[in-house]
């Protein structure tokens, strides 16, 4: 009998909602919460056990939470590991892919998880593990199961995998090379065909495309400008006054910083959720390097720096807002004088 | 041909006497190819054009340790974005075999040279500024 | 205009004389072979060997791969030997199917591509499952390299030339007869069917990375409207040395993988109207020029799709995309084939350039990905030389006589006519 080890988060392993957020990992025998599911549709294959730990606990403690995973897979030996499905949960998303990425890649056991496309975790994780592509609520859960439990049972049993979109994973993004039936001037004839009669085709390779900006004129000599901090890593005072939101941001803000030198930890903090915060909390200069700047008004290599912060949070926002945030900054920055722009991302 | 600005930024020696004296020329004898890129993307940044797309010919950055860029100098000109893409294209694809392992020995430097001044020949030859 | 191509089957070579074919074998006598190569003074040595489709055999460094072909009533490769060059494309063309003069010797310290004849490099090009007749060439000391690649390419093509002439007393052959009008004939040929144009690419870099155009450098042509019927006749040669995987050698030429499938398709799906050949050059003004240029007779020949066929990679993928872009911004619908460099792992972003208008890539796969090879009992050429071969490095040879080598390392290994089964996929 095959074994598989399960990991939740403590909604789905039915501790508590939001206010349990804070417990710390525990691991209890047998499937719990999703498992349940899983376990009627993975023929030959036992949920030895299921780890439960809160969200903000693992966020916020990665390499105890990592440590205590490595050890049940010592413990447990299993021979496949689920998380999740995450949905869109963010931190839920980032537990899932974190612990996946753990036991498959330095454990080297497989790992599978489940997430929904906007789910910035995706773009994190999806080359370090299988990511089941779900939908966006845990209503989706009934659709998720069978996709999982075909993919774990594939695994288990040592059978090759079909491309992503037959398997319903997320692709890791690499490109491997295939023998096709037909050589590519066939290929590409029948393409051409299709193209010229509007019938759809599947191009073999997709290009990324974005828009392209012209970039302002150099600045000569920065020891006469102005130079303005701008950052999309999520960076707020502490408490987030203005409630910013931790993905999809909808607005900007604009902070004063007159009388301050740096970002002092406890007074400004990230609220992204598209990455480990721990760090920048600890400094938030490493997000805003504020007082870098600083430094370099001091010792005049800068003419001055403008007394602002400007911050959003660049997490699955969309193209459109972006877009706007963009322009409105602009005019702001342009309207107080300010030459140049120092833009952090994460 | 109308006179222009160029320069040539290079860690080929053997190009030199092909040069004609419209060039500034920045030689970085034994520097790594990246290094030669990198000089020349501060060039761009600074308002500079590239004339030529620095692979010329199609010896990977792991199978040949020189490289010659060639540039139209401007300064205080808006940056032009086709150049810098081009170029952060070539440290991309350097970075890329970085760790592929060299594809050459100390015996065939001087045969890559002679490659490095033949490309260097055509570019000038497009140019038409000989 | 219109042209027989007579295809003998050639299914194995020998040695022995007098020179001759009997059923599908190939009866080559080395001694007259050696006279005739020998004609050129800077030539200093020459000697012969076989090598056949299954056997553990491999050729190494590979310069050029070439069928031979030869006009009862003129001369392929015009404009290669004679100044008073006749046009390709016209009369009757004996090929011997299934055989190919292939060229080593090294020029410079880098070398060229490998062909295995079994395993595993074996499944990726179409060379391997050819009988190859390889000359091994030594230049007199005083053949400078410029020369020496000429000396090579023109040694190769001659006896290529000189060889098919023993197909004129073959009667048992297969006939395939094309025929092209002039661009008024062929644009009204079928007034239903959209038109469609060939691009061609080809290198023009420089040695060891250039083509030939009825004998002259492909630099210093500008874009310009070709028959296929010429192409079939060896009106572009190549005289490329460099990056195995994607070059086209003169036999990627003679059986140029898009021109076959065109041809099969036209006057059915689509009416073919022409090819515009566009020399690939290194500076960004001459690139923007030919773009031009092509785009223009595309235009000209009233197209309303293309297809556009690549050689090499890096620099030449920017002439690639700008030349689609346009194209479809004057609403030519465009595909292209191209190849890709992904890295070892499959990781890395795939084109050095691109345009949200290629939106219709064929890939001919992953050049970086890398394979084991087995030892080969024969070796023809210099092993050592996977070391210095594109796609090959220095801990190439493993210490149990394997190889393991890129992709890129196989000749044909992504023929970027689309002469290759190999693709990629994103997982």
């Amino acid at each position: 009998m095959k074994k598989i080890l399960f990991y939740t988060n403590q909604f789905f392993g039915q501790i508590g909602g939001e206010e349990f957020a804070y417990t710390e990992p525990f691991v209890t025998e047998g499937p719990k919460g999703p498992a349940m599911g899983l376990k009627a549709a993975i023929k030959d294959a036992e949920f030895v056990a299921t780890i439960i730990c809160g969200d903000n606990y693992f966020a916020e403690n990665i390499d105890k939470c990592k440590d205590f995973i490595r050890a049940q897979v010592e413990k447990y030996q299993p021979d496949l590991f689920i998380a999740g499905p995450a949905f869109n949960a963010g931190r839920f998303g980032i537990a899932c892919g974190e612990s996946c990425k753990l036991v498959q890649g330095e454990l080297g056991i497989p790992s599978i998880t489940g997430m929904y496309e906007e789910n910035p975790a995706v773009d994190m994780f999806k080359a370090d593990c299988k990511i089941v592509k779900t939908a966006k609520s845990a209503a989706g859960m009934r659709q998720a199961v069978p996709v999982i439990a075909a993919l774990a049972t594939k695994i288990l049993n040592g059978e090759k995998l079909g491309l992503p979109k037959e398997e319903g994973y997320f692709p890791m993004g690499k490109r491997v090379n295939v023998f096709h039936e037909k050589n590519g001037a066939v290929r590409a004839v029948e393409m051409l065909i299709k193209k010229l009669n509007d019938e759809p085709y599947e191009t073999e390779l997709e290009i990324s495309t974005y828009e392209k900006v012209d970039p302002a004129a150099p600045l000569k000599d920065l020891k006469g400008a102005k130079i303005a901090l701008c950052t999309s890593g999520g960076i707020v005072p502490f408490g987030n006054p203005d409630h910013m939101f931790a993905a999809s941001a909808k607005f900007w803000k604009k902070y004063d910083l007159a009388g301050l030198d740096s970002l002092e930890k406890g007074k400004f903090e990230s609220v992204h959720a598209g990455y480990d915060p721990v760090y920048a909390n600890e400094n938030p200069n490493r997000v805003a390097p504020y007082n870098v700047l600083k430094e370099l008004e001091k010792e005049g290599e800068i003419g001055e720096v403008y007394p602002y912060l400007i911050t959003t949070t660049g997490n699955s926002t969309s193209v459109a807002d972006a877009t706007r945030f963009g322009k409105e900054i602009a005019e702001e920055l342009k309207a107080n004088g300010v030459q140049g722009v120092i833009l952090t991302s994460t | 041909m109308t006179p222009m600005k160029a320069s040539i930024i290079s860690n080929n020696v053997d190009i030199e006497d092909l040069l004609p004296s419209a060039f500034s020329v920045t030689f970085l004898p034994g520097a790594p190819a990246r290094e030669v890129l990198r000089a020349a993307r501060d060039r761009i940044h600074l308002g500079a054009k590239l004339l030529a797309h620095p692979m010329a010919g199609r010896l990977r950055p792991n199978e040949t340790p020189y490289m010659t860029v060639f540039l139209k100098e401007a300064d205080g000109v808006p940056l032009d974005l086709p150049s810098l893409e081009i170029i952060e294209y070539c440290l991309a694809e350097d970075a890329k075999y970085a760790n592929a392992g060299k594809k050459y020995d100390e015996a065939m430097l001087p045969d890559l040279r002679f490659i490095g001044r033949e490309l260097a020949e055509s570019t000038l030859k497009e140019l038409d500024i000989r | 205009m219109e042209l027989e191509l007579r295809k003998i089957a050639i299914r194995n070579i020998e040695f022995g004389t007098p020179a001759r074919i009997e059923g599908d074998t190939l009866i080559a006598d080395p001694d007259e072979m050696r006279e005739l190569i020998l004609e050129d003074s800077r030539i200093k040595n020459v000697s012969f060997d076989i090598a056949l489709p299954g056997s553990s055999t491999r050729i190494l460094p590979v310069k050029d791969v070439i069928e031979p072909r030869a006009k009862p009533d003129g001369e392929t490769f015009p404009g290669t030997f004679h100044e008073d060059m006749q046009e390709g494309g016209e009369g009757i063309t004996y090929c011997l199917e299934g055989c190919v003069v292939t060229t080593t010797g090294p020029i410079v310290g880098f070398q060229e591509g490998l062909i295995d004849m079994s395993g595993p490099a074996a499944e990726y090009n179409v060379y391997s499952k050819l009988c190859h007749l390889v000359m091994i060439l030594e230049k007199q000391d005083y053949v400078d390299p410029h020369e020496h690649e000429e000396v090579v390419r023109l040694a190769g093509l001659k006896l290529a030339q000189n060889i098919a002439e023993l197909g004129f007393l073959v009667e048992d052959f297969k006939s395939e007869v094309y025929r092209w009008g002039n661009i008024g004939e062929n644009y009204n040929a079928y007034p239903d069917l959209p038109r469609v144009v060939y691009v061609y690419n080809c290198m023009s870099q420089g040695l060891l990375h250039d083509s030939y155009l009825y004998g002259r450098d492909s630099k210093i042509i500008v874009p310009t409207m070709l028959t296929p019927l010429e192409i079939f006749d060896g009106a572009l040669v190549s005289g490329n040395c460099v990056s195995p995987g994607s070059k086209t050698t003169t036999y990627m030429h003679q059986n140029n993988a898009c021109i076959k499938e065109l041809f099969k398709r036209h006057g059915k799906d689509f009416n073919f109207v022409g090819i515009v050949l566009c020399p690939l050059m290194t500076t960004l003004k001459e690139k923007f020029r030919n773009r031009m240029l092509t785009v223009r007779q595309v235009k000209m020949l009233g197209a309303d799709g293309a297809l556009i066929s690549q050689e090499g990679f890096g620099n030449p993928t920017t002439d690639l995309m700008i030349v689609c872009q346009e194209l479809e911004r004057n609403g030519i619908k465009t595909v292209i084939i191209t190849n890709e460099d992904a890295g070892i792992d499959g990781m890395s972003e795939s084109l050095p350039d691109s345009v949200p208008e290629a939106n219709a890539i064929v890939t001919t796969g992953n050049s970086n990905a890398t394979l084991m090879l087995p030892a080969m009992e024969k070796t023809i050429g210099v092993l050592k030389d996977i070391e210095r071969v594109c796609g090959g490095n220095v801990n190439s040879i493993q210490p149990d006589g394997r190889l393991l080598v890129e992709i890129h390392g196989i000749m044909g290994g992504h023929n970027l006519q689309g002469n290759t089964y190999v693709g990629a996929v994103t997982i």
